[in-house]
């Protein structure tokens, strides 16, 4: 019966300018102590607990003057996905009350509406937005980019028509205990085997030795990891943006019901070994874990890598990239330079000059895929649009009132 | 009287004023400032010998000149001053008299006690007095803590030191190498001699590595050649290419058969200056300079950076607004008709020379103009400046005058301290190195900063001047112009700020494929954007007015510090490009006194007077 007024109430509540105030105030707190706590913490943690929480807390450090007892005294603040859903709402409630269709105020919607787009493009960019690299050598090539933060199990085997035959599975969706049927669209029976999940580790400590030091061997019968009696141990994340965390899982291969053996499948093998092998019926197989591997329907050589420097110096001035494109399917071909502050973007993805190595003759780039990548720029117009509208119609009032 | 004081004010204005106007109506014509203004590349980029001395100067001893006391040789001392490009012509040309100078500072307790010196007897110390103690201070230098984030006091203090003797003996041997027994002229024949001699056993031998050659004669020369090839300045200009003398022996020599004529004159130019010549010097300075290459040809500007280093504009405005705010507070207490008008007439000269010293340095770097810290804090002041002009220009009543004296001054005095740390000028890494964004992103940035600081400086004032009136109060009609001062200038920040940090959202975009990545720097942008909508949003709603809106810009103030400087403390993400452990005492003193002066705001609040005077 009351709750029509209480209703009226919230909504004004939240559409109210005294709301926003408060909001902007606690965001410039939470963005300080975020910012302050990236020394303990490093960015990529310090985001998860301030800016990708709901609610944080901040401790006096313990090194700092007086740390030993003011450290007790938690800071609690409202996390980043309490204030931006409540800011955005705000927003939307603030205009809906106050708007007026007025020449002198058409700025602010602007400005707010400016603001909405870059609060939901950042949300877009946050859900949708890939993050893969690509290494070349001058004069090599590559069809496919590896992913910075993603796994993959995978199986391979040449196929008769001598081309690549292809299983890969998302690590983040493996489950101890599933059992994958690995099929190809197109091309039943590739692969007339299953594999079984034993164990997922999101992050481990491999060590030779077998079962020693709170390692196990997980009974398994194949591969590096027999071969060297590797011993595995769970642990936690690394949390850095250097290092990243060891995937691993241990895999039955079963055939007709029948287990063929037991594999040890990391993301770290792929640098140190060579791919692990099996065969079945006379049939090669590879089994393994990589960082995740895409594969474009588009080919990028690598041409020339360039590293200018200033005369006389070591100062870098420039990296740049000639690299020449080539589309396989529609027939598309290409020379481009990549350098500092001028990607390539092509299909949908933006190749960006990001490292080299091997004297100079190796190039990385990052490859982003962002479907939002446009929104900041719009959002950028039209909130300076409408700043500049609102602050000239307020400068000329004051300079009126000042004469 | 009236005029007696105008006549005082203005004879100080041009005091002031001129060195920047010296140079030009009476340009120093000795052989010093020949050879200064001549092109050289160092650190990767052209400019003039003048902008080497004062940059290696400064890093050694942490001054653009030297005073000091020279022993003679009666036993009586003399005081002098010399100059950093009289300095630089001594260690190139001259070193017995350079190693004498005192140009390296030494203020740890521990490095003098090792010198067996107590702490305070002495400052500065010359290459001669420590030239006992190289192999000691090389001996410390390596044991020091590799990361240099660990560091003591002790190990930082000697590395520099370490460093600095390093630095000092590289450029010593541009010209001639250490411990040379012999006059300089006879020192290049003899390598002359050995290069062909040694190109003449090639030639008979058929041998193109240099293994049977056991002349000792021939290998200490090349000892000697290599250790001049490690100087970093490229002195001489030899076929169109800049080379290290050294070097242009090396190359020149088999060539041409015989000596290069650069070299002959820098033989020339190290008699003349070691055997007192004054006249010969004068003559191979000429003649050295005349290899340079026409300067309309290469696009660098050394004769232009010769006149900004010697005139020092900046330090000029920064004299400038000092006159300007002391000149403002006689005419708030005596008589605002000559103080004020005064005030703002020199404050306009000021702005003046502090915006040709900006046009000067972007045509000099061929960069937008800010491209690192110390340009900002050049730039936030002139904005500052520019944005109080334009307040002053509506009413006169010094307050705008006294808020760009006051911005100006402090930012150029961080400036000063901050351009400690060599050539400012320096030519900008890949990344950066994008005049596009510098002039985008850097330049909207730092515009708002500009503005929040005056906002803040503002509020500053106001509290003041309230406090001032005391019992009497502040007229409605004076706070209200304060009240539209400060709204305007945080307007003009949030537009700035705005801009600014999603300008450089997109410009990590373009360069590192994501716009946002919560570095620290970003932060700091984020802040000052939020903190200003704050305070536009509880002015809008009525929840604070303009006692509120003058404490919360102070608080602007603090966090525009933290995060124009303090971010970069942090030592975290991108932007840390200039770490500073000093600057963060006085970070935090800056803190400080903001907050205590909205606490004594909030103790002693500003009275205002109910009724309109008048």
């Amino acid at each position: 019966m009351h709750i029509l007024p209480f209703f009226k109430r919230l909504l004004k509540e939240l559409g109210s300018l005294r709301l926003s105030v408060f909001l902007l105030g606690f965001s410039v707190l939470l963005v300080f102590f975020g910012t302050l706590d990236q020394v303990r913490i490093g960015i990529r943690q310090a985001q998860d607990i301030y800016f990708e929480s709901f609610i944080a807390i901040w401790r006096y450090p313990e090194f700092w003057p007086g740390g030993n007892f003011l450290r007790f005294i938690p800071v609690v603040l409202p996390g980043g996905y309490l204030i931006g859903p409540l800011l955005a709402l705000n927003l939307v409630l603030a205009h809906a009350r106050y708007w007026r269709p007025r020449w002198s105020i058409m700025g602010i919607s602007f400005i707010h509406v400016g603001i909405l787009m870059l609060l939901v493009g950042q949300l877009v960019t946050n859900i949708f937005q890939e993050e893969d690299y690509m290494w070349l050598d001058e004069g090599g090539k590559a069809n496919f980019i590896r992913s910075f933060h993603e796994d993959e199990f995978y199986l391979t085997k040449q196929k008769e028509d001598g081309r690549l035959g292809v299983f890969s599975y998302d690590f983040k969706d493996l489950a101890k205990g599933a059992v994958l049927e690995p099929e190809i669209p197109g091309q039943p029976g590739l692969f007339p085997l299953q594999v079984r999940v034993r164990e997922v580790f999101n992050n481990a400590e491999i060590n030779q030795g077998g079962a020693v030091m709170g390692r196990e061997t997980y009974g398994i019968t194949r591969g590096i990891g027999a071969q060297f009696n590797l011993g595995v141990k769970a642990i936690g994340s690394f949390n850095s943006d250097e290092r990243r965390d060891i995937r691993t899982a241990v895999v039955d291969v079963l055939s007709e019901g029948e287990v063929v053996g037991t594999w040890l499948v990391s993301n770290v093998f792929e640098e140190r070994f060579p791919e692990q092998e099996f065969m079945i019926d006379g049939q090669t197989y590879q089994i393994g874990l990589r960082f995740k591997k895409t594969y474009l329907p588009y080919t990028i050589t690598l041409l020339e890598f360039n590293h200018d420097r200033y005369p006389g110096t070591n100062i870098p001035s420039n990296f740049s990239s000639r690299v020449r494109v080539e589309h396989a399917v529609n027939g598309d071909e290409k020379e481009v330079m990549i350098f500092m502050n001028n990607p390539l973007r092509y299909e949908g993805r933006t190749y960006y000059q990001a490292s080299f190595a091997k004297q100079d003759t190796a190039s990385m780039f990052q490859v982003v895929k962002n479907p939002g990548w446009l929104v900041p720029y719009i959002a950028c117009i039209l909130v300076s649009i409408g700043l500049c509208w609102q602050f000239t119609v307020a400068g000329y009032r004051m300079t009126r009132r000042m004469k | 009287m009236k005029w007696a004081g105008i006549s005082i004010i203005w004879l100080l204005a041009l005091y002031c004023i001129w060195p920047v106007v010296q140079p030009l109506v009476k340009p120093d014509t000795s052989a010093e400032a020949v050879l200064g203004q001549m092109p050289v590349l160092e650190g990767g980029r052209v400019k003039p010998l003048d902008a080497v001395a004062r940059h290696t100067l400064l890093l050694i001893r942490g001054k653009q000149s030297i005073k000091y006391k020279a022993e003679l040789e009666d036993g009586t001392t003399e005081r002098r001053k010399v100059e950093a490009i009289t300095w630089l012509t001594e260690v190139l040309f001259n070193r017995q008299e350079a190693d004498k100078i005192p140009v390296f500072r030494i203020d740890h307790p521990d490095i003098l006690g090792m010198f067996g010196l107590e702490a305070g007897t002495k400052k500065y110390f010359s290459y001669a007095d420590l030239e006992p103690y190289l192999m000691k201070v090389q001996e410390q230098a390596r044991q020091i803590n590799p990361d240099s984030k660990q560091r003591n006091s002790y190990e930082t203090a000697i590395n520099q030191l370490y460093g600095n003797l390093a630095l000092y003996q590289m450029v010593a041997q541009t010209v001639y190498p250490l411990r040379l027994r012999q006059s300089v002229p006879s020192f290049y024949n003899g390598v002359v001699n050995s290069v062909m001699e040694a190109a003449n056993q090639f030639a008979a031998s058929g041998q193109s590595t240099p293994q049977n050659l056991d002349s000792p004669m021939l290998r200490m020369h090349m000892q000697q050649l290599s250790e001049m090839s490690r100087t970093t300045i490229f002195l001489l200009n030899y076929n169109g290419e800049w080379k290290k003398p050294g070097d242009v022996m090396v190359e020149g020599i088999p060539m041409s058969g015989g000596l290069p004529e650069q070299m002959v004159t820098l033989g020339k130019l190290a008699q003349a200056r070691q055997g007192g010549d004054t006249e010969a010097f004068a003559e191979a300075a000429a003649e050295l300079a005349a290899f340079a290459p026409a300067v309309a040809k290469t696009g660098e500007h050394p004769v232009m950076e010769f006149y900004f280093n010697q005139s020092q504009p900046f330090i000029v405005a920064l004299a400038l607004y000092v006159l300007v705010t002391v000149l403002v507070f006689l005419g708030w207490l005596f008589t605002p008709t000559v103080f004020l008008a005064n005030a703002y007439r020199i404050l306009w000269i000021g702005f003046i020379i502090h915006t040709v010293g900006l046009v000067l340095r972007v045509i000099i770097t061929g960069y937008a103009p800010v491209t690192n810290l110390y340009s900002s804090a050049v730039f936030v002041g002139w904005v500052a400046v520019l944005l109080s002009l334009i307040f002053e220009h509506f009413q006169r009543k010094g307050v705008g005058s006294l808020a760009a004296a006051t911005v100006g001054f402090l930012t150029l005095l961080v400036a000063h301290h901050l351009s400690d740390t060599g050539d400012t000028m320096e030519k900008m890494r890949a990344v950066l190195n994008s005049n596009f964004w510098l002039s985008t992103h850097v330049i909207t940035i730092t515009m708002g900063y500009g503005a929040t600081f005056l906002a803040g400086f503002l509020g500053i004032i106001y509290t003041l001047n309230g406090w001032f009136r005391g019992r009497n109060g502040m007229p409605k009609e004076m706070q209200q112009s304060f009240h539209r001062m400060i709204y305007g200038a945080i307007c003009f920040s949030l537009l700035f700020s705005f801009v600014g940090t999603v300008l450089g959202g997109i410009w990590a975009d373009q360069s590192w494929g994501r716009f946002w990545g919560w570095d620290p720097k970003e932060n700091g942008a984020l802040m000052i954007v939020l903190w200003t909508a704050m305070i536009l949003h509880a002015l809008r709603g009525g929840l604070i007015k303009t006692r509120g809106l003058v404490n919360l810009s102070i608080v602007g103030n603090v966090i525009t510090a933290w995060s124009w400087f303090g971010t970069n403390m942090l030592g975290v993400g991108l932007h840390s490009y200039g770490f500073m452990d000093s600057a963060f005492f006085w970070l935090l003193v800056f803190w400080f006194s903001q907050f205590a002066m909205i606490f004594l705001e909030w103790l002693f609040p500003v009275r205002l007077r109910k009724e309109i005077a008048g």
